[in-house]
């Protein structure tokens, strides 16, 4: 493959197609959102720390001497950090992570990565986000593929949300597209009364047929993600609007999108994958050291914030946070007292139902692969694997394009 | 009346598939008014009907030439940025408090409000030639320069988040516009030595006992050739290759002889002692270089992913023409496959260019805090694209709010939202009072300024040779839309010109003479069409 946008474009016009087709074919709005029943499956929070996050300062091996070589600068003491084992600390800034860990509510897994690793972030994200190393020339995203096999006759819309900015390929498909929101207070089109009436009709539209030209088929296309809008935003902000958490949430956007979670999870709504993106972590630079443990700061905040909120609560046990990161970063910092592109890193699962602890095994930081980078012990999809088959109950063969060994994350 | 009258025009002849040497086929472009506001769409930033019909009495080599070649004199002035060293405030480039010092614990009072007013500073110059940028976007002098430069500036992504001191982003932009359609062999050796650039992917720090690798690669992957066409052995000798480019304190580029490894190197198949100019060569050299080029262009200007053939018969035409651009842009805004039916009214604006369309055709010039605001709203802010691979194109602008989103920013624009603390409501001049804190910021940047109807629109709707809600509609949705109206949108604007107009008791010619009344629904009208599917395809 050449560009992954190349490949996205080619998808999106014939999933273009398609949907307009499927458009013409049925006159009635495709979202299906008036299923009021509450269901109590599982639902699973996957959260993308973009950029590369360093994880050798995020699970500290403080006792390691190679680590201690490789980070003059960057290095955490045992004293600085926050105690797992003898071993291992967590990054300071993470109180909150750390209190559920001692909960037994976080699994650590340590050395996450794949074969053949890619240093380019989109490469290395596509590839987390297809579960293959084609990435997306092998076609729809790994959540994608779940939507698809797993609930693929459910014409409910809300099953898979993203909260935030750009949508994740993950999640893209062809025949299910994931809603992607922002902020809640946004989610009106404004205007006087007769104008908003004239609005509500601006999303329909005749089909030409039998052959539709690419200017019909995007025509309709923007007109079904438009109708989408139009249906989703009117009960999604009911939802924001009348959710009353039990716990504060920071005053900042990303938790803002936990709070939505929160509220989508309390709801009447059906979704089983939620999906939001922390992205900065890309610590080349001198500011390294700083930028990290603000970024780690504000995870910590958004996730304590939302632990607290949904625990005591029937969310509480219907909920598992999976969050990764498409590389760790190189092990000997750079001389810019920042660390470059690197390899395996560490994920995370939290929840009540997760099996606490440090899971896997950490690499070794001196038996590096040519590039000087940690060679991983655990291939990401073994714990996609694991989160579908013991959390979602979802066949992960087929959304995975193979078996991976499962791993015992889950209670 | 409306020059594109009631037919629906398409101007492609040729079979689908089909693509001659353009020399051959030109005569297959049938030059009317969709071929023009087509070709004003993607060579600019949309056009005005009076325009259109200037370009089809032009006739189709001469108006291509004047978009290709630009203008022989330009108002455009490049204004020399303002240098802040940070340094003086104790604070490092990238704004982090330098040892020993605190840019809050500052001793005197005054630095502090030295340092916080050179902030406002800094970013006051930034939003002013974002301004100035928009403001030549909607005016039109130089559209395919303007276009280009958008189309560089996201290309070549730098970001303010990164380099925090304006200064050099601003001399970046300026260089940037200035070539945008000149050469890209020579965009791409000034990039190697840009200093926002260099700050933006880590190379200042770089030397050659510890090479940064972030400019190396993006450079293989993003800016000339395109993944799959070189290894990681390549990357990591060309990283050695670019030591000793920095970033001088004065903003300027300086190369550190010192830092530079000029060691023997081994890059895409040929060993020698490469600097910057020999690994830009060398990359230039490769035959991916011009297909990436050519690939990326073709399909950001056309919206559909170019064939093969294609492909390969620009890339020979920047090869033959060692990377002139005007050549480029010659040939292709006189290809039939432009004008094909797939192109024609089926690419979706980005935030920018939907501001700037918009913008043209209202004749509204929106200052730079407001233009700032705006971009952060819809996702596509100047000097902060999402990545180093810089913006989404086609359809992953449509995100599900965005259509909403952009509603409301144009509603702003045009002064029909303004601020309230408790709920929506309408006030008695029509103005709707929302209760929307991310559009409070934004609406509170306009100041007051509102959107008044062009004088020339008010006088062309006045001389329409009916008046019937019909007759009105249809002017305003060929006047406002980028793209033919369909009749779905047409019976929406027809059906609430005649209910907006029963409410207030005025007939169908008399709206139109009453200052007040027609100020106010020509606002919601614009307001209306510019949220229309059809609003987002040009």
């Amino acid at each position: 493959m050449t560009d992954r946008r190349i490949d996205r474009r080619e998808v999106l016009v014939s999933a273009t197609a398609g949907l307009a087709a499927a458009a013409c074919a049925s006159k009635a709005p495709k979202t299906a959102l008036a299923k009021p029943a509450v269901d109590t499956g599982r639902a699973l929070l996957v959260l993308e720390l973009f950029g590369g996050n360093d994880g050798l300062s995020t699970l500290v091996p403080h006792q390691d001497d190679a680590y201690q070589r490789a980070r003059p600068t960057l290095r955490l003491e045992r004293a600085a950090t926050l105690e797992l084992n003898a071993e291992r600390g967590m990054h300071p800034t993470l109180e909150h992570l750390h209190r559920l860990y001692h909960d037994g509510r976080v699994a650590a897994i340590e050395g996450v990565g794949m074969p053949a690793p890619s240093y380019s972030h989109f490469r290395s994200q596509e590839i987390w986000h297809t579960a293959r190393a084609e990435g997306r020339t092998s076609g729809p995203g790994w959540l994608a593929r779940v939507r698809e096999n797993a609930w693929g006759d459910d014409d409910d819309r809300m099953l898979t949300i993203h909260v935030g900015g750009d949508m994740p390929y993950s999640l893209w498909s062809e025949r299910h597209p994931a809603v992607s929101i922002r902020v809640a207070s946004e989610l009106e089109w404004l205007g006087s009364d007769t104008q908003r009436d004239a609005f509500a009709r601006a999303a329909d539209g005749e089909c030409a047929e039998p052959e539709p030209t690419r200017r019909d088929r995007m025509l309709a296309e923007v007109r079904s993600r438009l109708r989408d809008s139009q249906v989703a935003a009117a009960r999604l902000r009911r939802i924001f609007d009348d959710y009353r958490p039990r716990a504060e949430y920071p005053a900042e956007p990303f938790a803002a999108a936990f709070r939505a979670v929160a509220a989508m999870l309390n709801s009447d709504l059906r979704t089983r994958v939620y999906s939001v993106v922390l992205s900065n972590f890309d610590t080349h630079g001198a500011v390294q050291q700083a930028k990290h443990a603000r970024l780690l700061a504000q995870l910590d905040r958004a996730l304590g914030a939302f632990f607290a909120d949904v625990r005591g609560t029937a969310a509480d046990e219907r909920i598992a946070v999976l969050a990764w990161s498409e590389f760790g970063r190189r092990v000997e910092e750079n001389v810019s007292h920042g660390t470059d592109h690197g390899a395996a890193g560490p994920a995370f699962l939290i929840g009540s139902r997760v099996r606490g602890g440090l899971h896997g095994a950490h690499p070794s930081l001196t038996a590096l692969d040519p590039n000087g980078n940690l060679v991983h012990t655990v291939d990401f999809r073994r714990v996609y694997a694991t989160t579908l088959e013991s959390w979602l109950g979802v066949e992960s063969r087929d959304v995975l394009g193979g078996g991976y060994e499962p791993m015992p994350l889950f209670t | 009346m409306s020059i594109f009258g009631a037919l629906a025009i398409t101007c492609v002849v040729l079979a689908p598939g089909a693509s001659p040497p353009s020399h051959h086929a030109t005569s297959s472009i049938r030059w009317d008014a969709r071929a023009v506001e087509h070709l004003l769409n993607r060579a600019g930033f949309g056009a005005t009907q009076s325009e259109i019909e200037r370009g089809v009495a032009m006739g189709r080599e001469a108006l291509v030439a004047e978009l290709v070649d630009g203008p022989s004199s330009t108002s455009w002035v490049d204004v020399e940025p303002t240098l802040f060293r940070w340094e003086d405030f104790g604070l490092d480039i990238l704004q982090v408090t330098l040892p020993g010092t605190s840019y809050y614990g500052m001793t005197s009072a005054e630095q502090v409000a030295m340092c916080k007013d050179s902030r406002v500073v800094d970013r006051n110059q930034f939003l002013e030639l974002n301004q100035q940028w928009f403001a030549s976007m909607t005016a039109g002098a130089d559209p395919l320069r303007d276009r280009m430069t958008l189309y560089w500036h996201g290309f070549f992504t730098t970001s303010w988040e990164v380099v925090k001191r304006k200064y050099e982003l601003i001399r970046q932009f300026q260089w940037l516009r200035r070539e945008a359609v000149a050469n890209y062999a020579d965009l791409l050796h000034g990039i190697v030595r840009d200093p926002a650039m260099l700050q933006y992917l880590d190379q200042t720090a770089s030397a050659k006992d510890h090479p940064n690798e972030n400019l190396a690669r993006e450079l293989f992957e993003l800016f000339s050739l395109g993944e799959g066409n070189y290894s990681e052995v390549d990357i990591r000798e060309a990283a050695r290759a670019l030591t000793g480019n920095r970033c001088a304190s004065n903003g300027s580029f300086e190369f550190l002889a010192d830092a530079h490894d000029d060691g023997s190197k081994s890059i895409l198949g040929r060993t020698a002692n490469f600097g910057d100019r020999e690994l830009v060569d060398q990359l230039l050299a490769q035959d991916a270089c011009p297909r990436w080029i050519a690939r990326r262009i073709v399909r950001w200007i056309e919206g559909v992913e170019p064939g093969e053939e294609r492909v390969a018969r620009y890339a020979q035409l920047l090869r033959d023409e060692r990377f002139e651009l005007r050549p480029f842009f010659r040939t292709l805004f006189q290809d039939p496959d432009f004008y094909r039916e797939d192109v024609v009214g089926t690419r979706v604006l980005s935030p920018v260019e939907y501001l700037a369309f918009a913008g043209k055709k209202l004749g509204v010039r929106p200052n730079g805090h407001f233009l700032n605001k705006a971009g952060v709203v819809l996702g596509q802010s100047f000097y902060a694209p999402p990545s180093v691979k810089g913006w989404p194109e086609g359809l992953d602008w449509v995100t599900n709010d965005a259509l909403l989103r952009r509603g409301n920013v144009l509603g702003a624009m045009l002064g029909v939202l303004e601020v309230g603390v408790n709920e929506t409501a309408i006030a008695d001049d029509g103005t709707t009072v929302a209760n929307a804190p991310d559009l409070e910021t934004l609406i509170r940047t306009l100041d007051g300024e509102r959107y008044e109807p062009r004088a020339e629109l008010v006088a062309s709707l006045k001389a329409l040779t009916a008046h019937d809600d019909r007759s009105i509609a249809a002017f305003l949705l060929e006047e406002w839309l980028p793209s033919a109206p369909t009749p779905e949108s047409t019976r929406l604007v027809v059906d609430w010109l005649a209910k907006e107009r029963d409410r207030r008791g005025m007939s169908e010619r008399g709206w139109l003479d009453d200052a007040a009344v027609r100020s106010t629904m020509l606002r919601r009208l614009a307001h209306l069409v510019f949220s229309l599917p059809e609003a987002h395809l040009g």
